[in-house]
Protein backbone atom coordinates (compact mmCIF):
# COMPACT_ATOMS: atom_id res chain seq x y z
CA UNK A 1 0.00 0.00 0.00
CA UNK A 2 2.58 2.52 0.75
CA UNK A 3 4.73 1.80 -2.07
CA UNK A 4 1.76 2.67 -4.14
CA UNK A 5 1.50 5.84 -2.22
CA UNK A 6 5.20 6.48 -3.07
CA UNK A 7 4.87 5.69 -6.46
CA UNK A 8 1.66 7.95 -7.07
CA UNK A 9 3.22 10.87 -5.31
CA UNK A 10 6.57 10.86 -7.03
CA UNK A 11 4.63 10.50 -10.32
CA UNK A 12 2.17 13.31 -9.29
CA UNK A 13 5.53 15.02 -8.13
CA UNK A 14 7.55 14.23 -11.66
CA UNK A 15 4.16 15.20 -13.65
CA UNK A 16 4.09 18.90 -11.32
CA UNK A 17 7.42 19.22 -12.15
CA UNK A 18 7.14 18.73 -16.36
CA UNK A 19 3.98 21.32 -16.24
CA UNK A 20 6.08 23.64 -14.00
CA UNK A 21 8.64 23.70 -16.87
CA UNK A 22 6.55 24.41 -19.28
CA UNK A 23 4.89 27.02 -18.02
CA UNK A 24 8.88 28.68 -17.74
CA UNK A 25 9.74 27.94 -20.69
CA UNK A 26 6.55 29.64 -21.67
CA UNK A 27 7.61 32.36 -19.72
CA UNK A 28 10.86 32.85 -21.09
CA UNK A 29 9.44 33.17 -24.66
CA UNK A 30 7.15 35.50 -23.68
CA UNK A 31 9.80 37.26 -22.09
CA UNK A 32 12.48 37.08 -24.46
CA UNK A 33 9.36 38.74 -27.30
CA UNK A 34 8.77 41.44 -24.71
CA UNK A 35 13.12 42.07 -25.04
CA UNK A 36 12.53 42.26 -28.45
CA UNK A 37 9.50 44.34 -28.31
CA UNK A 38 11.74 46.75 -25.89
CA UNK A 39 14.64 46.73 -28.45
CA UNK A 40 12.43 47.53 -31.01
CA UNK A 41 10.83 50.30 -29.45
CA UNK A 42 13.78 52.07 -28.29
CA UNK A 43 15.32 51.30 -31.25
CA UNK A 44 12.80 53.65 -32.91
CA UNK A 45 13.30 56.02 -29.82
CA UNK A 46 16.39 56.37 -30.73
CA UNK A 47 15.66 56.98 -34.10
CA UNK A 48 13.22 59.56 -32.89
CA UNK A 49 15.88 60.89 -31.09
CA UNK A 50 18.66 61.01 -34.00
CA UNK A 51 15.82 62.88 -36.37
CA UNK A 52 15.16 65.64 -33.66
CA UNK A 53 18.95 66.07 -33.48
CA UNK A 54 20.38 65.96 -36.92
CA UNK A 55 17.10 68.59 -37.75
CA UNK A 56 18.80 70.68 -34.67
CA UNK A 57 22.32 70.50 -36.22
CA UNK A 58 20.89 71.68 -39.80
CA UNK A 59 19.01 74.87 -37.96
CA UNK A 60 22.13 75.42 -35.76
CA UNK A 61 24.37 74.54 -38.44
CA UNK A 62 22.37 77.24 -40.81
CA UNK A 63 22.17 80.14 -38.54
CA UNK A 64 26.13 79.65 -38.41
CA UNK A 65 26.52 79.75 -42.32
CA UNK A 66 24.43 82.64 -41.79
CA UNK A 67 26.27 84.57 -39.58
CA UNK A 68 29.41 83.13 -41.82
CA UNK A 69 27.83 84.45 -44.70
CA UNK A 70 27.25 87.97 -43.52
CA UNK A 71 30.43 89.29 -41.48
CA UNK A 72 32.41 87.28 -44.73
CA UNK A 73 30.74 89.60 -47.08
CA UNK A 74 31.12 93.12 -44.92
CA UNK A 75 34.77 91.99 -43.60
CA UNK A 76 35.15 91.23 -47.30
CA UNK A 77 33.98 94.78 -48.18
CA UNK A 78 36.17 96.06 -45.24
CA UNK A 79 39.23 94.99 -47.48
CA UNK A 80 38.53 95.91 -50.85
CA UNK A 81 37.29 99.41 -49.21
CA UNK A 82 41.32 99.49 -47.69
CA UNK A 83 42.59 98.45 -50.37
CA UNK A 84 41.38 101.02 -52.72
CA UNK A 85 42.60 103.53 -49.47
CA UNK A 86 45.66 102.25 -49.55
CA UNK A 87 46.25 102.55 -53.12
CA UNK A 88 44.68 106.11 -53.12
CA UNK A 89 47.42 106.93 -50.30
CA UNK A 90 50.42 105.17 -52.49
CA UNK A 91 49.21 107.30 -55.13
CA UNK A 92 49.50 110.62 -53.13
CA UNK A 93 52.88 109.59 -52.11
CA UNK A 94 54.07 110.10 -55.36
CA UNK A 95 51.80 113.17 -56.02
CA UNK A 96 53.19 115.13 -53.03
CA UNK A 97 56.74 114.38 -54.54
CA UNK A 98 56.40 116.07 -57.29
CA UNK A 99 58.26 119.18 -57.38
CA UNK A 100 56.45 120.60 -59.78
CA UNK A 101 53.16 121.18 -57.67
CA UNK A 102 52.12 124.13 -55.77
CA UNK A 103 52.15 124.45 -52.23
CA UNK A 104 48.40 125.14 -51.92
CA UNK A 105 48.16 121.64 -54.21
CA UNK A 106 50.52 119.94 -51.48
CA UNK A 107 48.46 121.03 -48.80
CA UNK A 108 45.66 119.88 -50.09
CA UNK A 109 47.15 116.30 -50.25
CA UNK A 110 48.29 116.28 -47.23
CA UNK A 111 44.58 116.71 -45.77
CA UNK A 112 43.52 113.68 -48.33
CA UNK A 113 46.09 111.78 -46.64
CA UNK A 114 44.76 112.72 -43.28
CA UNK A 115 41.53 111.93 -43.85
CA UNK A 116 42.37 108.80 -45.99
CA UNK A 117 44.58 107.52 -42.82
CA UNK A 118 41.59 108.34 -40.35
CA UNK A 119 39.60 105.90 -42.59
CA UNK A 120 42.23 103.26 -42.28
CA UNK A 121 42.10 103.71 -39.10
CA UNK A 122 38.16 103.62 -38.76
CA UNK A 123 37.66 100.61 -40.89
CA UNK A 124 40.26 98.65 -38.78
CA UNK A 125 38.12 99.43 -36.16
CA UNK A 126 34.69 98.28 -38.17
CA UNK A 127 36.54 95.21 -39.30
CA UNK A 128 37.51 94.04 -35.95
CA UNK A 129 33.82 94.65 -34.41
CA UNK A 130 32.74 92.35 -37.59
CA UNK A 131 35.18 89.94 -36.51
CA UNK A 132 34.27 90.23 -33.17
CA UNK A 133 30.72 89.22 -33.69
CA UNK A 134 31.13 86.31 -35.69
CA UNK A 135 33.77 85.14 -33.26
CA UNK A 136 31.20 85.63 -29.88
CA UNK A 137 29.01 83.41 -32.39
CA UNK A 138 31.44 81.06 -32.57
CA UNK A 139 32.51 80.65 -29.47
CA UNK A 140 29.13 80.49 -27.97
CA UNK A 141 28.54 77.77 -30.45
CA UNK A 142 31.44 75.94 -28.88
CA UNK A 143 30.88 76.31 -25.63
CA UNK A 144 26.86 74.98 -26.27
CA UNK A 145 28.56 72.02 -27.78
CA UNK A 146 30.10 71.30 -24.74
CA UNK A 147 28.00 71.83 -22.60
CA UNK A 148 25.32 69.80 -24.34
CA UNK A 149 27.83 67.03 -24.91
CA UNK A 150 28.64 67.43 -21.22
CA UNK A 151 24.53 67.09 -20.00
CA UNK A 152 23.11 65.44 -23.01
CA UNK A 153 23.83 62.46 -25.10
CA UNK A 154 21.57 60.12 -26.10
CA UNK A 155 23.05 57.05 -23.61
CA UNK A 156 22.73 59.23 -20.54
CA UNK A 157 18.47 59.98 -21.68
CA UNK A 158 18.19 56.13 -22.42
CA UNK A 159 17.65 52.86 -19.80
CA UNK A 160 19.38 50.01 -21.71
CA UNK A 161 17.41 46.82 -21.88
CA UNK A 162 18.02 45.48 -17.84
CA UNK A 163 17.88 41.76 -16.65
CA UNK B 1 2.39 -11.61 -5.17
CA UNK B 2 0.24 -12.08 -8.51
CA UNK B 3 1.54 -11.67 -11.97
CA UNK B 4 -0.87 -9.21 -12.65
CA UNK B 5 0.34 -7.13 -9.41
CA UNK B 6 4.45 -7.32 -10.71
CA UNK B 7 3.14 -5.81 -14.30
CA UNK B 8 1.52 -3.15 -12.69
CA UNK B 9 4.26 -2.14 -10.60
CA UNK B 10 6.65 -3.11 -13.88
CA UNK B 11 4.57 -0.67 -15.96
CA UNK B 12 4.34 2.05 -12.78
CA UNK B 13 8.04 2.19 -12.65
CA UNK B 14 8.56 2.29 -16.36
CA UNK B 15 5.85 5.50 -16.07
CA UNK B 16 7.81 6.92 -13.60
CA UNK B 17 10.96 6.35 -15.20
CA UNK B 18 9.61 8.16 -18.63
CA UNK B 19 8.38 10.98 -16.12
CA UNK B 20 11.29 11.25 -14.56
CA UNK B 21 13.32 11.62 -18.20
CA UNK B 22 10.59 14.04 -19.63
CA UNK B 23 10.77 16.36 -16.04
CA UNK B 24 14.71 16.44 -16.49
CA UNK B 25 14.59 16.87 -20.38
CA UNK B 26 11.98 19.80 -19.71
CA UNK B 27 14.35 21.01 -17.08
CA UNK B 28 17.06 21.20 -19.36
CA UNK B 29 14.73 22.76 -22.00
CA UNK B 30 14.35 25.27 -19.89
CA UNK B 31 17.90 25.62 -18.48
CA UNK B 32 18.56 25.99 -22.56
CA UNK B 33 15.58 28.49 -23.27
CA UNK B 34 16.64 30.64 -19.82
CA UNK B 35 20.11 30.96 -20.96
CA UNK B 36 19.05 32.24 -24.71
CA UNK B 37 16.96 34.47 -23.02
CA UNK B 38 20.18 35.61 -21.21
CA UNK B 39 22.07 35.69 -24.20
CA UNK B 40 19.73 37.59 -25.95
CA UNK B 41 19.50 40.63 -23.54
CA UNK B 42 23.28 40.63 -23.07
CA UNK B 43 23.38 40.46 -27.51
CA UNK B 44 20.35 43.25 -27.28
CA UNK B 45 22.05 45.28 -24.98
CA UNK B 46 25.47 45.42 -27.01
CA UNK B 47 23.31 46.06 -29.71
CA UNK B 48 21.70 49.18 -28.44
CA UNK B 49 25.16 50.67 -27.08
CA UNK B 50 26.55 49.88 -30.24
CA UNK B 51 23.33 51.93 -32.43
CA UNK B 52 23.62 54.61 -29.30
CA UNK B 53 27.43 54.67 -29.58
CA UNK B 54 27.52 55.40 -33.68
CA UNK B 55 24.61 57.50 -33.39
CA UNK B 56 26.28 59.95 -30.60
CA UNK B 57 29.62 59.59 -33.33
CA UNK B 58 27.41 60.56 -35.60
CA UNK B 59 25.82 63.79 -34.31
CA UNK B 60 29.52 64.56 -32.41
CA UNK B 61 31.35 64.31 -36.10
CA UNK B 62 28.51 66.54 -37.71
CA UNK B 63 28.62 69.12 -34.78
CA UNK B 64 32.43 69.14 -34.10
CA UNK B 65 33.30 69.36 -37.99
CA UNK B 66 30.96 72.17 -38.54
CA UNK B 67 32.26 74.20 -35.54
CA UNK B 68 35.76 73.35 -36.94
CA UNK B 69 35.07 75.02 -40.30
CA UNK B 70 33.67 77.77 -38.84
CA UNK B 71 36.76 78.41 -36.39
CA UNK B 72 38.26 77.83 -38.87
CA UNK B 73 36.47 80.27 -41.24
CA UNK B 74 36.86 82.96 -38.58
CA UNK B 75 40.94 82.45 -38.14
CA UNK B 76 40.84 82.63 -42.01
CA UNK B 77 38.75 86.36 -41.86
CA UNK B 78 41.10 87.48 -38.89
CA UNK B 79 44.10 86.35 -40.94
CA UNK B 80 42.66 88.51 -43.80
CA UNK B 81 41.98 91.57 -41.23
CA UNK B 82 45.75 91.07 -39.60
CA UNK B 83 47.47 91.10 -43.75
CA UNK B 84 44.96 94.44 -43.95
CA UNK B 85 46.34 95.73 -40.89
CA UNK B 86 50.03 95.47 -41.90
CA UNK B 87 49.70 96.45 -45.43
CA UNK B 88 47.88 99.64 -43.91
CA UNK B 89 50.91 100.12 -41.56
CA UNK B 90 53.24 99.85 -44.76
CA UNK B 91 50.99 102.93 -46.75
CA UNK B 92 51.08 105.03 -43.13
CA UNK B 93 54.91 104.15 -42.73
CA UNK B 94 55.90 104.95 -46.29
CA UNK B 95 53.81 107.95 -45.86
CA UNK B 96 55.60 109.15 -43.17
CA UNK B 97 58.64 108.62 -44.86
CA UNK B 98 57.67 110.78 -48.00
CA UNK B 99 56.29 113.54 -45.56
CA UNK B 100 59.76 113.52 -44.26
CA UNK B 101 61.66 113.69 -47.26
CA UNK B 102 59.06 116.78 -47.95
CA UNK B 103 60.05 118.16 -44.24
CA UNK B 104 64.00 118.30 -45.25
CA UNK B 105 63.42 119.74 -48.31
CA UNK B 106 61.44 122.67 -46.66
CA UNK B 107 63.02 122.74 -43.91
CA UNK B 108 66.31 123.91 -46.58
CA UNK B 109 63.75 126.18 -48.38
CA UNK B 110 63.47 127.64 -45.29
CA UNK B 111 67.14 128.32 -44.46
CA UNK B 112 67.95 129.63 -47.77
CA UNK B 113 65.00 132.15 -48.16
CA UNK B 114 65.39 135.62 -48.00
CA UNK B 115 61.82 137.09 -48.81
CA UNK B 116 60.47 137.12 -45.56
CA UNK B 117 56.80 136.44 -46.91
CA UNK B 118 58.34 133.70 -48.46
CA UNK B 119 60.14 132.16 -45.51
CA UNK B 120 56.76 132.73 -43.65
CA UNK B 121 54.71 130.69 -46.20
CA UNK B 122 57.50 127.76 -45.77
CA UNK B 123 57.02 127.87 -42.36
CA UNK B 124 53.44 127.46 -42.62
CA UNK B 125 53.73 124.34 -44.88
CA UNK B 126 56.46 123.09 -42.63
CA UNK B 127 54.05 123.30 -39.99
CA UNK B 128 51.62 121.72 -41.78
CA UNK B 129 54.07 118.47 -42.77
CA UNK B 130 54.56 118.39 -38.73
CA UNK B 131 50.94 118.34 -38.05
CA UNK B 132 50.34 116.01 -40.87
CA UNK B 133 52.99 113.29 -39.43
CA UNK B 134 51.46 113.56 -35.58
CA UNK B 135 48.07 112.22 -37.08
CA UNK B 136 49.95 109.85 -39.06
CA UNK B 137 52.13 108.33 -36.19
CA UNK B 138 48.94 108.83 -34.00
CA UNK B 139 47.33 106.77 -36.37
CA UNK B 140 49.84 104.05 -37.10
CA UNK B 141 50.01 103.48 -33.37
CA UNK B 142 46.11 102.94 -33.58
CA UNK B 143 46.54 100.32 -36.22
CA UNK B 144 49.21 98.93 -34.34
CA UNK B 145 46.99 98.13 -31.48
CA UNK B 146 44.61 96.55 -34.04
CA UNK B 147 47.20 94.47 -35.12
CA UNK B 148 48.43 93.12 -31.63
CA UNK B 149 45.05 92.46 -30.83
CA UNK B 150 44.33 90.65 -34.17
CA UNK B 151 47.13 88.77 -33.92
CA UNK B 152 45.99 87.45 -30.46
CA UNK B 153 42.88 86.46 -31.36
CA UNK B 154 44.09 84.48 -34.32
CA UNK B 155 46.32 82.58 -31.95
CA UNK B 156 42.94 82.11 -29.77
CA UNK B 157 41.01 80.59 -32.84
CA UNK B 158 44.15 78.93 -34.14
CA UNK B 159 44.18 77.56 -30.69
CA UNK B 160 40.41 76.48 -30.56
CA UNK B 161 40.43 74.96 -34.34
CA UNK B 162 43.29 72.75 -33.18
CA UNK B 163 41.07 71.48 -30.12
CA UNK B 164 38.21 70.69 -32.35
CA UNK B 165 40.67 68.88 -34.65
CA UNK B 166 41.32 66.79 -31.95
CA UNK B 167 37.73 66.32 -30.25
CA UNK B 168 36.82 65.14 -33.74
CA UNK B 169 39.62 62.57 -33.92
CA UNK B 170 39.07 61.28 -30.35
CA UNK B 171 35.29 61.47 -30.09
CA UNK B 172 33.77 60.59 -33.32
CA UNK B 173 34.40 56.97 -34.03
CA UNK B 174 36.37 55.82 -37.63
CA UNK B 175 35.20 58.47 -39.82
CA UNK B 176 36.47 61.00 -37.17
CA UNK B 177 40.09 59.80 -37.59
CA UNK B 178 39.91 59.23 -40.93
CA UNK B 179 38.92 63.21 -40.91
CA UNK B 180 41.62 63.97 -39.17
CA UNK B 181 44.22 61.58 -40.55
CA UNK B 182 43.67 63.77 -44.29
CA UNK B 183 43.80 66.67 -42.72
CA UNK B 184 46.81 65.70 -41.02
CA UNK B 185 48.39 64.78 -44.44
CA UNK B 186 46.85 67.70 -46.04
CA UNK B 187 49.37 69.84 -43.30
CA UNK B 188 52.72 67.70 -44.63
CA UNK B 189 51.97 68.21 -48.52
CA UNK B 190 51.81 71.68 -47.33
CA UNK B 191 54.64 71.85 -45.89
CA UNK B 192 55.61 69.30 -49.16
CA UNK B 193 54.59 71.53 -52.12
CA UNK B 194 56.50 68.18 -54.40
CA UNK B 195 54.57 65.64 -52.90
CA UNK B 196 51.37 68.10 -53.15
CA UNK B 197 51.82 68.06 -56.76
CA UNK B 198 52.13 64.60 -57.65
CA UNK B 199 50.52 63.37 -54.64
CA UNK B 200 46.81 64.06 -53.11
CA UNK B 201 46.67 67.65 -54.69
CA UNK B 202 43.58 69.46 -55.60
CA UNK B 203 44.16 67.99 -59.08
CA UNK B 204 41.96 69.86 -61.10
CA UNK B 205 41.92 73.08 -59.48
CA UNK B 206 45.64 73.23 -59.03
CA UNK B 207 46.06 72.52 -62.78
CA UNK B 208 43.65 75.52 -64.24
CA UNK B 209 44.97 78.17 -61.55
CA UNK B 210 48.65 77.20 -62.38
CA UNK B 211 48.00 77.43 -66.13
CA UNK B 212 46.63 81.35 -65.79
CA UNK B 213 50.46 81.52 -63.46
CA UNK B 214 49.31 81.09 -59.89
CA UNK B 215 51.47 79.12 -57.41
CA UNK B 216 50.74 76.03 -55.26
CA UNK B 217 50.27 77.96 -52.51
CA UNK B 218 47.71 80.90 -54.15
CA UNK B 219 45.09 82.15 -51.94
CA UNK B 220 42.44 80.84 -54.19
CA UNK B 221 44.33 77.17 -53.94
CA UNK B 222 44.06 77.19 -50.25
CA UNK B 223 40.93 78.03 -49.56
CA UNK B 224 39.56 75.29 -52.28
CA UNK B 225 41.95 72.87 -50.77
CA UNK B 226 40.58 73.31 -47.33
CA UNK B 227 37.02 73.08 -48.19
CA UNK B 228 37.91 69.62 -49.26
CA UNK B 229 39.34 69.07 -46.53
CA UNK B 230 37.01 70.51 -43.69
CA UNK B 231 33.71 70.82 -45.11
CA UNK B 232 33.30 68.19 -47.89
CA UNK B 233 33.85 65.01 -45.64
CA UNK B 234 30.62 66.72 -43.40
CA UNK B 235 28.28 66.14 -45.97
CA UNK B 236 26.62 63.18 -46.70
CA UNK B 237 28.29 61.00 -49.68
CA UNK B 238 31.07 63.88 -49.44
CA UNK B 239 34.04 61.25 -48.60
CA UNK B 240 32.91 58.65 -51.41
CA UNK B 241 33.22 61.65 -53.29
CA UNK B 242 36.63 62.90 -52.46
CA UNK B 243 37.89 59.18 -53.24
CA UNK B 244 36.28 59.17 -56.32
CA UNK B 245 37.65 62.73 -57.14
CA UNK B 246 41.29 61.36 -56.71
CA UNK B 247 40.28 58.39 -58.62
CA UNK B 248 39.64 60.26 -61.61
CA UNK B 249 40.69 63.55 -61.96
CA UNK B 250 44.42 62.82 -62.64
CA UNK B 251 42.45 60.64 -65.53
CA UNK B 252 40.64 63.40 -66.45
CA UNK B 253 43.84 65.76 -66.54
CA UNK B 254 45.91 63.53 -68.71
CA UNK B 255 42.69 63.51 -71.25
CA UNK B 256 42.84 67.06 -70.94
CA UNK B 257 46.40 67.62 -71.68
CA UNK B 258 46.36 65.56 -75.02
CA UNK B 259 43.50 67.95 -76.50
CA UNK B 260 44.35 70.74 -79.66
CA UNK B 261 42.14 73.55 -76.87
CA UNK B 262 44.46 71.99 -73.48
CA UNK B 263 44.61 75.72 -72.52
CA UNK B 264 41.50 77.12 -73.13
CA UNK B 265 39.82 74.37 -71.30
CA UNK B 266 41.81 75.14 -68.24
CA UNK B 267 41.03 78.36 -68.62
CA UNK B 268 37.24 78.25 -68.80
CA UNK B 269 37.95 75.78 -65.92
CA UNK B 270 39.25 78.49 -63.61
CA UNK B 271 36.53 80.86 -64.42
CA UNK B 272 33.75 78.23 -62.96
CA UNK B 273 36.83 77.52 -60.19
CA UNK B 274 36.65 81.71 -59.32
CA UNK B 275 32.97 81.53 -58.71
CA UNK B 276 33.24 79.09 -56.87
CA UNK B 277 35.63 80.36 -54.66
CA UNK B 278 33.18 83.72 -54.08
CA UNK B 279 30.74 81.43 -53.38
CA UNK B 280 32.61 79.48 -50.59
CA UNK B 281 34.18 83.37 -49.29
CA UNK B 282 30.22 84.24 -49.02
CA UNK B 283 29.93 81.53 -47.13
CA UNK B 284 27.06 79.51 -49.65
CA UNK B 285 28.90 76.36 -48.96
CA UNK B 286 26.30 74.14 -50.67
CA UNK B 287 26.30 75.75 -53.62
CA UNK B 288 30.26 76.28 -54.12
CA UNK B 289 29.84 72.21 -53.35
CA UNK B 290 26.85 71.57 -55.88
CA UNK B 291 29.05 73.55 -58.58
CA UNK B 292 31.86 71.45 -58.00
CA UNK B 293 30.44 68.39 -58.40
CA UNK B 294 28.44 69.71 -61.37
CA UNK B 295 32.10 70.60 -63.06
CA UNK B 296 33.61 67.59 -61.72
CA UNK B 297 30.63 65.12 -63.23
CA UNK B 298 31.15 67.16 -66.47
CA UNK B 299 34.21 66.55 -67.21
CA UNK B 300 33.84 62.93 -66.25
CA UNK B 301 31.23 62.30 -68.76
CA UNK B 302 33.14 63.99 -71.65
CA UNK B 303 36.34 62.54 -70.68
CA UNK B 304 35.81 59.86 -69.34
CA UNK B 305 32.94 58.55 -70.85
CA UNK B 306 31.32 58.74 -67.68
Amino acid sequence: MSTKIIMVTQGLDLLSKILEYNIRIEEVQLKKEEIKRKFKSMDNSINSIKEIEIKELEEQSNRLKEVLKVTSEDIALNHINKEKIINSIDNLNIAIMDSERSMEDKQLLREIIQIQSHNLNILGEQGIATLKQLADTTQKAIIASNEKRGKFSIPSTMNYIGK
Amino acid sequence: MSYGKVIAIGLALVALAWLDNEAGEKQRNWEEKNKEYEDEIDRLNNELIDILETNNQYMDFKELIDLHYQSFSTADRTKLLLEDANTSLKAIGQTIMTLKENKKEVENQIYNEIDKNKKKEYKEELSSIISTRKMLFSNQDNIKEQRNSLSKKLKEFNSNTRKLKLAIRDNTGQKGRDWYNRLEKRIEQKNNPYQEKNNGGCFLSTACINNIGLPDNCYELEILRNFRDTYVPSLDKGIELITDYYQNSPKILVEISKSKNENDILNQMYTSIHKIIQYILLGENQKAFNSYVEIYQDLKIEYLKG
